[in-house]
């Protein structure tokens, strides 16, 4: 009798140290899996044209990405997990940041030419005696 | 006796406030603002509506964390509603530059078949005038000869 009651105990005890190993294990697990995918968001940002037009946000993201590996290392995965969210969404906005600032200063040059290629249109259909053609040679 | 009774009932309603009433969380209302902002903006709808639907959902997580006084949880979503939103904002208004570049290619190509077309007819009018300048000068070099010979 007591000795099962010890059986059952230690029993418990196994469960319970597998379950939290299990969960630590999963929390890892999601750690890294964060991890990874805010470094290819990292990765993506710095070929983006980020390090010009979002050092800020860039560097926030790095910062975090970091921590979230000292986190992960130090085995808190939910803190890892947690900063590897952050630095993904943050290099994210440093790409989108720069990808924008390309395309305005895509469409401002675009409507530089534009209006140059408006001006030049109207002068061409002022009428043609503004180019007058060359004159007819007069006899001497 | 009634002091005691007193501080019994203000206890009792403090801890009864902390219960009902969730704690606000200065990110969630923060989100809350970021989110209202953009969705405002005509072109987030029309290019970045994964993007902001996205934002909303994180915002979701991050109200009813909130409610549950789990303000680590909240304040956490509500960042990455935040920051969604903003991304949602910088493509939007990046697609936006881009459909405005690819409309204005249509027009550039119209004004210039035009310009074309223009200088071509300007073209084949002067080559007409120097044509009737040319028959005319023949035909006057003609007179005169015919003059001469008389």
């Amino acid at each position: 009798m007591r000795n099962s009651k010890r059986h059952a105990t230690s029993a418990g005890l196994l469960v319970m140290t597998l379950f939290a190993g299990w969960s630590a294990n999963a929390a890892n697990q999601l750690a890294d899996d964060k991890i990874a995918v805010a470094q290819a968001a990292l990765q993506r940002a710095e070929q983006s044209g980020a390090p010009q037009s979002a050092p800020v946000e860039l560097a926030t993201a790095r910062d975090k990405l970091a921590r979230a590996q000292k986190a992960n290392a130090d085995r808190d995965g939910k803190t890892a997990a947690a900063l590897a969210e952050q630095a993904n969404v943050d290099a994210e906005v440093a790409e989108a940041t720069a990808v924008e600032q390309r395309s305005h200063a895509a469409a401002v040059e675009f409507d530089a030419s534009m209006q140059a290629l408006r001006n030049e249109a109207l002068h061409s259909t002022a009428p043609a005696t503004t180019v007058p053609l060359p004159a007819p040679a007069t006899a001497q | 006796m009634n002091k005691g009774c007193l501080t019994g009932i203000a206890l009792t309603a403090a801890l009864a406030g902390c219960a009902s009433t969730p704690l606000p969380n200065a990110a969630v209302e923060n989100a809350r603002t970021v989110i209202a902002t953009t969705e405002a903006d005509p072109n987030v709808a029309q290019y970045a509506a994964l993007d902001i639907e996205a934002a909303r959902k994180q915002l979701a997580i991050a109200e009813s964390a909130a409610l549950n006084n789990d303000q680590e949880s909240a304040s956490q979503a509500a960042y990455l509603a935040s920051q969604t939103a903003h991304l949602a904002e910088l493509r939007a208004t990046a697609k936006a530059d881009d459909a405005h570049v690819a409309n204005g290619v249509v027009e550039r190509n119209r004004i210039q078949l035009a310009a074309r077309d223009r200088e071509a007819a300007q073209a084949q009018m002067a080559e007409s005038a120097a044509a009737a300048r040319a028959a005319k000068l023949q035909a006057e070099a003609a007179a005169l000869k015919a003059k001469s010979q008389q």
